[in-house]
């Protein structure tokens, strides 16, 4: 069971694997007789792991739990990548440690943090909270299939 | 060549296996914690809450059973998968600030500083002990020496002395001799027993 008025869960999933996942950027066929004319135009192969992974050593995935942060398009059961590296910005959205118990939430800059879900109430930050941001989301990967 | 003298950096992850478990869950932070050995045999790391209630390296888990109960001693059964992962990610942080990394065991690596200006290098090891600190949540300590063996008496004094805050660096003759009059023979790597 969810509590919508509670916190994203998160639960560690592990480290990006070394390497890479390349996709093919053309689809060329061989053929045999005249040279291809798109052959003077062939780009590298995108590489998903450069594109999504900028410092593999401070980059955690998490899985998501909860529907906290929605509207920041980040649903239950989503996986984000989190850049311990990174100095989190205005309008980010953070891994944070609450007494221990690390959510997702937005990061203002005043150091507000808040939910994404306009159907919940303010996140109550409580004065005495040990609060630590763990990291920065710098994606989401969402399947968005049924 | 380089234009210095040989120096060596030995930076390792204080109770490293707990330190991997705290990283992922916040509220250990401030309570003892003990890593055990395979099926739960015996302490193989413990934080300083652990360490200050008498939990000893190696202290067999049946015998401190009871007293960790009475003092809330969060225990783990190891899970090498996530200390090695965390070791690669901290070494991988020390090939940024060292040109060569030696990895010694899953928590320590000596680093070739001899390249780095004399001055400089308790600056560095400060600054990437931050970078890992931050980047992967591993608190780590560097000592730094002309020999692999004093690279490691001076982690074991940055250790011992909070108040250098986790660095140490033994490589001018003076600040050594004025070290090295305060540490018992017995401490140093390779002397004594164990």
């Amino acid at each position: 069971m969810h509590l919508i008025h509670s916190s994203v869960r998160m639960d560690y999933l592990g480290p990006v694997a070394e390497g890479s996942i390349i996709l093919p950027r053309v689809a060329t066929t061989i053929c045999a007789g005249f040279p291809s004319p798109a052959d003077d135009w062939i780009e590298d192969d995108i590489d998903l792991q450069k594109i999504l992974v900028t410092n593999r050593a401070a980059t955690f995935m998490w899985r998501v739990q909860g529907h906290s942060m929605r509207d920041a398009g980040i649903f239950d059961g989503d996986v984000v990548l989190i850049d311990r590296s990174l100095s989190p910005k205005d309008g980010d959205v953070v891994a944070v440690s609450v007494n221990g118990e690390v959510s997702l939430k937005v990061f203002r800059r005043n150091g507000q943090l808040e939910f994404a879900n306009k159907d919940m109430p303010a996140w109550p930050m409580h004065e005495n909270a040990d609060i630590q941001v763990w990291g920065v989301v710098t994606y989401c990967l969402h399947i968005p299939r049924a | 060549m380089s234009a210095f003298p040989r120096s060596y950096a030995l930076s390792d992850g204080n109770s490293f296996y707990c330190s991997c478990e705290r990283v992922f869950d916040h509220k250990l932070n401030h309570v003892p914690v003990i890593v055990l050995s395979n099926n739960d045999g015996c302490a193989i790391a413990r934080t300083a809450e652990a360490k200050a209630l008498g939990i000893k390296m190696g202290e067999p888990w049946f015998m401190m059973r009871d007293l960790c109960r009475a003092n809330g001693v969060r225990v783990f059964s190891s899970n090498y998968a996530l200390y090695g992962s965390m070791s690669n990610r901290v070494n991988e942080v020390y090939r940024l600030f060292a040109p060569r990394v030696e990895i010694y065991s899953i928590d320590e690596s000596f680093l070739d500083l001899t390249d780095v200006a004399p001055k400089t290098r308790a600056e560095l090891a400060r600054d990437m002990r931050s970078t890992v600190g931050r980047w992967t949540g591993i608190p780590t300590c560097v000592g730094i020496g002309p020999t692999k063996t004093l690279a490691k008496l001076a982690n074991h004094i940055a250790k011992k002395n909070p108040e250098l805050g986790g660095v140490c660096d033994l490589t001018d003759e003076a600040e050594r001799d004025r070290w090295m009059r305060k540490v018992k023979l017995e401490e140093v790597w390779g002397i004594g027993a164990l």
